[in-house]
């Protein structure tokens, strides 16, 4: 059984004019010790999809549509009851935040806050308690541990406080970790160091990862695979090996394409022309052809499904019902959403 | 649309009803029915006005002008029909950059408005539809009935009369006069005087913007019926020296927010633009700076005024008001309290005036406030 | 935390002298002479001579300004010209009555505001929002005397007479009769059963307006990141409410206190009066009626220094409040 199994998710939130499917029919699946990454730009729906999972759309303003799953262990997630439902908010999936500069309550102490979590989800002593803070402190490595849990979080570093989120996210020995974003306000050097830290816990601690970034850099670091996400859905699939080294859909190979790297000095920055769409206002047919450089008339007439492809041998539709791109076993399985790379070559012409 | 044209006639604000515009027409056709049977119904008293005073001719002025202003605006908007609605909104709300559209949409701030606009209405044609002289007392006339004093609100005597026999009501109608131009007035002048005094400091800055600021801290540190007790008790008793004591008791709550106004704007793009072609400072900060502060400017004088009305009732319930025949609302309630117990409605009502006046211009003011806002709520970042 | 704590003090000084000066000024520029205000035929010349060496009366205006100052700053405001008791005398008399009352008032109306502010935050849009802001609407629009009057309609001994209501409180006066020979606790029931009128009438005044800002601090709060990760933790709703969100919602609300500091005292003139409370502000208001200018001149002085004292206060909670503050910089 898998850690995380996600299937037909769909979120809405709201907006001035209605509901928009910010999350429009996601299926994924993370298994244990996995780091699986989520990669998409700002708007694509992405941070709606880390909130569904532990139901905290705020209430008004999005919701889970009826008919998505999300399992965990087995168990359903959608429409859990609000009390088990906590238990597992920071219990046995924990999640931390892009901004550790405000995600962290400024009026309590780290350690406080550190030890409302264990308190919330282990079964310890009080002088246990305060010894795990301690540990976990230490553990993300965070120096003179027994200091710094008496301090403010003001009185933090940028890195430093993202390393106490992480603290207290462990601290309910969580099964699965989500990650939404978590280095993207952090400087360069500092990215690099939390990354490694996620890295090692992953490997360490044997925990689920799901790290989200608009920052193929970011993903590529820490996950074995790698999804790629826009409007809603998933466009392709894949290793991050053959991802990066070998993108075929259009999206993901302007993603990679707009990348400043130190190696590419001579080579032009080729940004994707035009701009996310709003979630409210999918284009018809493939939702990414309007910036497509190589869509065709079927692309803006019918959407494609997920489709697994490999490199080289033909190309064939998945055959069962489920399009997940994690099942299955294989990471090396490939799938992408786009009319150009399906074996059926006829409705292309 | 012939039919109706014809009804917009007979009935103005009718037909934008019947199109489902609620506001404009049920605004118009209340206004017109109102005051057309102000009209019949006390055609004695407008004829009796045009003959006396000021006072009446003015109040029957206003009548007319509404009334043939609501006809004329049905008749206008009845023929435009259907492309009103693209045409946009009509009067261009320039100072609310929210627009007249999100101020509208606020159903609260409408109802300030509206009981404003009311209140000063009713008090222009005070003497059309006032039921009684404020000043006469039936119970003491010849073959008066002492009955009449300290009469509970009936039909005859709507809110009832006081000790002395007058009509509560009308009392009201006339005491509205003095709260409402009094509160009025002040505010004119502490805005002024306020908006003028901000805008230098924060424009100039330096020195003066920290001498301005300390004075502006001194003199916000007195709780503001203490100093007008102290003004009002040291000079001589004037409807110009309570007008006077309220602005100058009231200025720094406008200053403060115009100083942060120029401040905040001098530091921006459009500044920094005016600067590099070459405005001179005077022209900055009235032709640029100070028009971007309005908005700010009139949420705290419509605040203001409610704040005067109640500074002003205050200090004529403490007896230290405006001495005139017709009294004000404060000393309605002051001379009313001997008789609470046997007549309550003495001090009730008057009461009761001064709330709603007061619930109207916060009303109006928190609306306007909210209308310049231009956050929209929370959206979650997909 | 010292730092602010000093500045904060430093700068409140001059703004006691500036009150001061405000006040003189209003006696310099109102028509006839100072010193009129300050005599009276028929006092002893023993008198006269003090009030004019320390108050500086008959000596040109900037010594006159400087004594003048100086003795308000030393306590001595001259003599009551309706009892010929020291100022300073009558006013330490009753001045303990009227902190009583703000400060019982304050923190009723405190806890009031917080409660009804909170309820509606969370409860944003509802119907019950909708009510609650229009009674706080209604109750801040309302005069403060007008409600006094209104309360002794409804709640006091007499009315409870008229009406047969079961409850009623005193309409007026601190002490019943024959107060100086009840024992201990009969006093402090007594007082109590008088304080109950006015400190509830002072505190709805307030309890509107608090309440307003709590609820716009609190839906400014809620909204922040670190009530998502408090969620997210799986903390149940009340608890992130009541401990995460207000404590942070209540920082800015303590300094609302400061700046609600002279409404208060405004309020507590009325109350003190329609109530027949001895306090400060009934003290105010009679000297007025009696023309007792010097009593009146040093209670403005005296009203215009406790809303600086207050604002001093509420800043220096504001530091200790907020650790941010109290901490400084790593």
């Amino acid at each position: 059984m898998s850690l995380l199994e996600i299937r037909n998710l769909r979120s809405v939130i709201k907006t001035r004019d209605g509901e928009a499917r910010a999350v429009d029919g996601v299926d994924l699946t993370v298994k244990r010790g996995e780091a699986l990454g989520l990669v998409g730009e700002s708007g694509s729906g992405k941070t709606a999809l880390a909130l569904s999972i532990l139901g905290l759309l705020p209430d008004g303003h999005g919701r889970t549509l009826p008919g998505s799953s999300i399992r965990l262990l087995g168990e359903e997630l959608v429409g859990l009851e609000k009390r088990r439902l906590r238990e597992i908010r920071g219990g046995s999936i924990a999640m931390i935040f892009q901004e550790p500069m405000t995600s962290l309550n400024p009026v309590f102490r780290v350690g406080d806050q550190i030890h409302e979590a264990v308190k919330a989800h282990r079964d310890l002593g009080r002088g246990e308690r305060w010894e795990e803070v301690v540990r976990l402190l230490r553990e993300v490595g965070i120096p003179d541990p027994e200091d710094r849990a008496r301090d403010y979080p003001h009185q933090f570093s940028g890195g430093m406080r993202q390393r106490a989120m992480i603290a207290m996210a462990l601290a309910g020995r969580p099964a699965l970790l989500i990650a939404d974003e978590p280095t993207s306000a952090l400087d360069v050097t500092v990215q690099a160091q939390i990354l490694e830290l996620l890295k090692g816990l992953v490997r360490k601690l044997g925990m689920g990862l799901l790290l989200i970034s608009h920052d193929v850099g970011v993903v590529s670091r820490v996950c074995q695979r790698v999804l790629v996400f826009y409007a809603g859905r998933i466009m392709e699939a894949g290793s991050t090996a053959d991802i990066l080294t070998d993108p075929r859909h259009p999206y993901t190979r302007g993603l990679l394409g707009s990348r400043l790297s130190i190696k590419d000095r001579r080579r032009v920055l080729r940004p994707i022309p035009g701009e996310v769409p709003e979630a409210d206002a999918w284009p018809p047919g493939c939702r990414f052809h309007p910036r497509c450089s190589e869509s065709w008339d079927l692309c803006a007439r019918e959407e494609p499904d997920l489709m697994e492809i490999s490199s080289g041998a033909e190309p064939e539709r998945l055959r069962d019902a489920s399009s997940d791109p994690t099942s299955g076993g294989q990471a090396a399985v490939r799938q992408a959403r786009c009319w150009l790379l399906s074996g059926d070559r006829s409705r292309v012409g | 649309m012939a039919r109706g044209r014809w009804l917009g006639i007979a009935l103005p604000g009718l037909p934008q009803l019947l199109r489902g515009k609620w506001l404009e027409g049920g605004v118009a056709l209340s206004l017109w029915v109102g005051l057309l049977a102000v009209m019949l119904a006390r055609f004695d008293r407008i004829v009796e006005a045009i003959q006396g005073g000021v006072d009446g001719r003015v109040a029957v002025l206003t009548l007319l002008l509404v009334l043939v202003g609501v006809w004329v605006w049905s008749w206008g908007s009845v023929r435009e029909g259907r492309s009103e609605q693209e045409a946009g909104e009509g009067i261009k709300w320039g100072i609310l950059p929210g627009g007249w559209a999100a101020f509208r949409s606020n159903r609260m701030a409408l109802l300030g408005l509206g009981l404003a606009i009311s209140f000063y209405l009713a008090m222009v044609l005070t003497p059309l539809i006032a039921p009684f002289d404020p000043l006469s007392m039936p119970a003491f006339e010849e073959a008066g009935d002492m009955r009449l004093r300290l009469a509970p609100p009936s039909a005859v005597h709507l809110l009832g009369t006081d000790q002395y026999s007058r009509d509560v009501l009308s009392r009201i109608l006339y005491g509205a006069r003095i709260s409402l131009t009094i509160g009025f007035l002040a505010v004119a002048i502490s805005v002024t005087l306020g908006t003028f005094l901000g805008a230098v400091a924060g424009y100039w800055g330096g020195l003066v913007d920290s001498v301005i600021m300390r004075v502006l801290d001194m003199f916000m540190a007195f709780p503001s019926i203490v100093l007008l007790i102290a003004i009002v008790a040291l000079f001589e008793p004037s409807i110009f020296l309570v007008i006077a004591a309220l602005a100058f008791t009231q200025w720094p709550f406008t200053a403060r927010i115009v100083r942060g106004e120029i401040l905040a704007l001098r530091e921006r793009e459009f500044a920094e633009a005016a600067r590099a072609l070459g405005f001179s400072r005077a022209r900055l900060l009235l032709r640029h700076l100070l028009p971007n502060a309005m908005p700010s400017v009139v949420v705290v004088a419509t605040l203001g005024i409610g704040n005067a009305i109640v500074l002003e009732a205050g200090l004529s319930f403490l007896g230290l008001g405006v001495r005139s025949a017709t009294p004000s609302w404060g000393t309605m309630v002051d001379q009313g309290r001997a008789y609470l117990l046997d007549a309550w409605w003495v001090v009730t009502f008057p009461g009761l005036a001064i709330v709603l006046a007061v619930m109207a211009f916060n009303l109006l003011g928190d609306g306007l406030r909210d209308a310049m806002d231009p956050r929209q709520g929370t959206r979650v970042d997909p | 935390m010292l730092v602010y704590a000093a500045r904060r003090v430093l700068t409140s000084v001059p703004l006691v002298l500036g009150v001061a000066t405000i006040v003189f000024l209003v006696l310099a520029l109102a028509p006839g002479d100072p010193a009129s205000v300050y005599v009276r035929p028929g006092m002893s010349p023993e008198t006269l001579e003090h009030i004019r060496r320390n108050l500086g009366l008959d000596a040109p205006a900037h010594v006159q300004y400087g004594r003048w100052v100086l003795s308000f700053f030393r306590g001595d405001f001259g003599y009551s010209l309706a009892s010929g008791m020291p100022v300073r005398a009558r006013i330490l008399a009753v001045l303990p009555n009227t902190l009583i009352l703000t400060s019982v008032s304050l923190c009723i109306a405190f806890v009031t505001g917080v409660l009804v502010g909170v309820v509606q935050a969370v409860r944003q849009h509802s119907f019950l929002d909708s009510v609650l802001s229009g009674a706080s609407l209604f109750f801040y629009s309302m005069p403060s005397f007008w409600l006094a009057i209104m309360m002794v309609l409804v709640f006091s001994v007499n009315a409870g007479n008229a009406w047969g209501w079961p409850v009623s409180f005193p309409p007026s006066g601190m002490a019943s009769d024959g107060y100086e020979l009840m024992k201990a606790t009969d006093q402090l029931r007594d007082r109590i059963h008088h304080l109950v009128l006015p400190a509830f009438t002072l505190a709805l005044v307030l309890a509107g307006g608090i309440a307003r800002y709590v609820r716009s601090s609190m839906l400014e709060v809620i909204r922040q990141d670190y009530i998502r990760t408090a969620r997210a933790k799986g903390l149940p709703e009340w608890l992130v409410v009541w401990k995460h969100a207000l404590r942070n919602a209540l920082i800015p609300v303590v300094t609302l206190v400061g700046v609600y500091f002279p409404l208060l005292l405004s309020g507590t003139v009325f109350i003190e009066y329609v109530f027949a409370w001895p306090g400060m502000g009934r003290l105010m208001v009679e000297s007025i009626l009696l023309e007792d200018y010097p009593v009146v001149l040093a209670g403005t002085f005296l009203f215009g220094g406790m809303v600086v004292l207050g604002n001093l206060l509420a800043d220096l909670l504001y530091g200790i409040v907020d650790p941010r503050i109290r901490h400084g910089e790593g």
